[in-house]
């Protein structure tokens, strides 16, 4: 039977590609067994539906912004180039 | 013919977004600054190819990411690198005994659901991607936010192998589950 250490790695890569049939018959059999990783498994899962919501919520994030310095920069660099 | 608006609106309408966004991929604030004036140039020389088929917005973002990805990939080939992540991440040695089983407790988050609704929720997913290593980081963003395939993102970041790429996506997600763990989950308290 695969670890845990090498179950986390196949619930990974499920993310990316399709495993091999053994690879999801052995992942499979240890889940079954491993509350840990089912746990695991559920929190990747998780992440990588809030991952493709970030994006929106970044242009949010009002705890980064440019300097009225930096807007009047853009301002000019934009003016002498159109 | 589809017109955009007057640019010298540009830095007010868009400045802030695009900022985020570059600052968000590259954690420099000087860099992101830079990116953004090269974004709005290079949308001056190109306004008359823009199609009109989605908002000035979107359309200004897109020049961004592409600008990002150039940057990222002559970062990548000016700067050697060595992806220490892939022999030895202390994460793991710490995560797992010596026959591979779990040695800290993988603890059920509690509605993970609700806290989407969280702005700061958002602020804390964040800074856990800005918390990891740079190479990490920039794996993040290309295969999560970007979506690129993994052939593509071997290239752009000079992986030799694809094997070293799924072992380095797995230690990036291993990362951001325990800082969300700890950041977030762990103290949401219950």
């Amino acid at each position: 039977m695969i670890t845990c250490k090498q179950a986390t790695q196949l619930i990974s890569e499920k993310l990316d590609r399709d495993l091999g049939l053994w690879q999801r018959l052995s992942l499979k059999f240890h889940l079954f067994l491993c509350r840990y990783c089912r746990k695991y498994a559920r929190q990747l899962d998780f992440l990588r539906s809030v991952c493709t919501q970030l994006d929106q919520h970044i242009e949010c994030n009002d705890q980064h912004s440019l300097s009225p310095e930096s807007k009047q920069k853009l301002k000019a660099a934009i003016k002498n180039e159109s | 013919m589809h017109r955009l608006s007057d640019s010298n609106t540009w830095p007010d309408q868009y400045g802030d977004i695009l900022y985020r966004h570059a600052y968000f991929r590259l954690r420099d604030a000087m860099q992101a600054e830079e990116m953004v004036q090269e974004t709005f140039l290079a949308a001056l020389k190109s306004s008359d190819r823009f199609a009109g088929k989605s908002s000035e917005k979107t359309w200004l973002i897109g020049i961004l990411k592409h600008k990002i990805v150039d940057h990222i990939r002559k970062a990548v080939r000016e700067r050697p690198h060595e992806d220490e992540h892939i022999i030895f991440d202390p994460l793991e040695q710490e995560s797992f005994d010596g026959r591979g089983h779990w040695q800290i407790d993988v603890k059920q988050w509690t509605h993970p659901d609700a806290s989407l609704e969280q702005q700061q929720f958002w602020q804390t997913l964040e800074a856990c991607v800005a918390r990891l290593p740079q190479r990490l980081a920039t794996l993040f963003i290309l295969r999560e936010i970007d979506n690129l395939d993994s052939e593509t993102i071997c290239q752009e970041m000079a992986l030799s192998s694809t094997n070293n790429l799924w072992t380095m996506l797995s230690r990036m997600r291993m990362r951001l589950r325990q800082c969300l763990d700890q950041q977030w989950f762990g103290k949401l308290g219950h």
